[in-house]
């Protein structure tokens, strides 16, 4: 069967308006390339700093879940599910600063910072292949929650004041939590804790967070 | 001639099948197990069967990394979906009541999945449920015969798609594990060995270590179903969950002392310290390094090799040298900070010998694997 004339050229109309719209897409992407590419990459990065929120958090449900015994698997399955996802947040923000020179430098600051605190994170969640008991935990689980508050909230802060000019940088928060868990030490501890050892190096590994927070916040306020 | 020629052609396909991404074989088996789900409504019902259709289309979601018990689980769920609510729609009249009821049903499941379960174990379960009952309730039917039919349909459908799910591209628990352990292992050998050496001053630039942990990321960083995760599932094979989970959770904790490690030796040490203590770092890491060469072998060869070397003396010998350059009370550890860094990294050397060797002892013999 022939195909009248007509309906071959609204067929062809058709598609040249859609090729054509297509086209409008594609120069407006094209001539906003550098702002798409800078907003990219800021949601890439606001999502690597939300996965390690939620890491820290799930590190700190080791301490103060008394379930962990029981559900070992299930929690560290849930670890391991937030340590990919930073993972994967993380390569996005890799890709996204190939393409996109503006803010290239301080991105690439961000990233090595961001790549610290994570190391810095796994670094404080040794403390439950080295504490067993959790009655031990019970003892300073105060502590600890005031802590897990402290460094999500900074955290939490960060996501929302990152690359921007107007900054708060303040972890005094985590400072005077991190005394208190300190002075827990000290007091109670040093002389019931099995291995008190495991305490000193885990206050030493939050203090080296803490510090790498700070800096994270400082390198993004330069 | 023509047979061989086909079986080849056929092995081809399956083999660069299995080699799929995960998506594509899932999507594979989806759509297989909803075609057979139509052909046997035909053949069934002379019809399309919605409810057929659909748990074919469910269950074929359970597939080898969910396990047989779970699609059980999951396909009992449906019938209980269909079941209250064909006897609710029969029962009752008045749809107020009805849709007063569907909502209690999904807020109480909602809650008791986040209140009750500390775990979300149950999530697939209600879900599948809401779904079936919402649709069940969606299109009411009026005597126990229509019940009964859609009961039918639904067991036919958890059939045709367990089989699907099932049967399509199977694999090897065994051997799926050990492949997919066996590039992290290798990537964790790496780089252990080389942040060792960027400590001790061994040439080790920073791009070199970036590189390295870029590898082991990537090994990390998987698609679904490049990464032995199922042996989490609920339904996993009871014979081999407890050692599968023991091994993997074991090696996700020397991936996190190999990035605290790294984290560690970033910081600054005084070189004469360093300098007293470096040789026994040295040599105890080249023994975890060993050890994670043996458990790569075994994975590779299937086999067990004899180890001459001492994985005890070597760690006496570092905690020695570590107590000659610290002092020995606690309280004294915050004075300097190479100190605390020299300690930290002995216990995180320590901690990954210990998990390794619990690691090698758990190895099967190769009697035990031949069985």
């Amino acid at each position: 069967v022939a195909v009248p004339p007509s309906l071959i050229a609204e067929s062809i109309s058709r598609i040249s308006i859609i090729f054509f719209a297509g086209l409008i897409a594609w120069l407006s992407r094209l001539v906003y390339s550098r702002v798409f590419a800078v907003s990219l990459l800021r949601a890439s990065i606001k999502l690597s700093v939300s996965s390690l929120s939620a890491l820290c958090e799930q590190m700190f449900a080791f301490f103060l879940q008394p379930v962990y015994r029981e559900n070992i698997y299930l929690f560290e399955r849930r670890f391991h599910n937030k340590k990919i996802c930073f993972m994967q947040a993380l390569k996005r923000v890799r890709m996204r600063m190939e393409v996109t020179p503006k803010g290239k430098y301080r991105a690439m600051l961000l990233l090595s910072h961001l790549e610290r605190l994570h190391d810095a994170i796994l670094d404080c969640s040794q403390l439950r292949m080295r504490v067993s008991d959790h009655a031990t935990l019970e003892l300073c689980a105060n502590e600890l929650f005031v802590i897990s508050q402290a460094i999500n909230g900074e955290l939490t802060a960060m996501i929302k004041t990152i690359f921007r000019k107007k900054k708060s940088c303040n972890n005094g928060k985590i400072t005077i939590a991190i005394n208190r868990l300190e002075e827990n030490y000290y007091h109670v501890l040093q002389i019931t804790a099995p291995d008190p050892l495991a305490f000193v190096l885990f206050i030493n590994s939050l203090k080296m967070l803490s510090h790498e927070i700070t800096a994270c916040q400082l390198k993004d306020n330069g | 001639v023509k047979i061989t020629i086909v079986r080849k052609r056929i092995l081809i396909i399956s083999r660069w099948l299995n080699r799929c991404p995960f998506a594509l074989q899932q999507t594979l088996r989806v759509v297989a197990a909803v075609s057979l789900a139509a052909i046997v409504s035909f053949y069934f019902f002379n019809n399309f069967n919605f409810w057929l259709i659909l748990t074919a289309f469910m269950l074929a979601q359970v597939n080898q990394y969910m396990f047989f018990r779970k699609g059980l689980e999951l396909a009992c769920g449906i019938v209980l979906g269909v079941v209250l609510a064909g006897l609710l729609t029969i029962n009752v009249h008045q749809a107020l009541i009805i849709y007063v009821v569907v909502m209690v049903f999904i807020v109480s499941g909602y809650l008791f999945d986040n209140w009750f379960l500390e775990t979300n174990k149950l999530f697939l379960h209600i879900l599948f449920f809401s779904i079936t009952f919402s649709f069940a309730v969606s299109f009411p039917v009026q005597t126990i015969a229509l019940i009964r039919d859609r009961l039918g349909a639904v067991v036919l459908g958890a059939v045709v798609g367990t089989i699907c799910g099932q049967l399509i591209f199977p694999f090897n628990v065994i051997d799926e594990f050990q492949k997919k352990l066996l590039p992290v292992l290798q990537a964790l050998s790496g780089y252990m060995q080389t942040i060792i050496e960027k400590f001790l001053h061994k040439g080790i630039t920073d791009t070199k270590v970036t590189e390295i942990r870029l590898r082991l990321e990537q090994t990390l960083r998987t698609r679904p179903g490049t990464y032995p995760e199922w042996v989490y599932e609920v339904g996993f094979n009871p014979g081999l969950r407890s050692g599968f989970r023991f091994f993997l959770i074991n090696v996700e904790r020397l991936i996190e002392i190999i990035f605290s490690m790294n984290y560690l030796v970033a910081g600054e040490i005084d070189d004469k310290r360093l300098q007293e203590i470096a040789d026994y770092i040295s040599v105890a890491t080249e023994r975890n390094v060993e050890l994670i060469t043996l458990l790569i072998s075994f994975f590779q060869k299937k086999e067990i090799y004899a180890m001459t070397n001492d994985f005890t003396n070597d760690i006496l010998d570092l905690d020695s040298a570590l107590n000659r350059v610290v002092p020995g009370g606690l309280a004294l550890l915050d004075t300097v900070p190479d100190y605390m860094l020299l300690i930290a990294l002995v216990r995180c050397i320590k901690d990954m010998r210990c998990l390794l060797l619990q690691l090698v002892t758990a190895l099967p013999t190769s009697d035990c694997y031949k069985h």
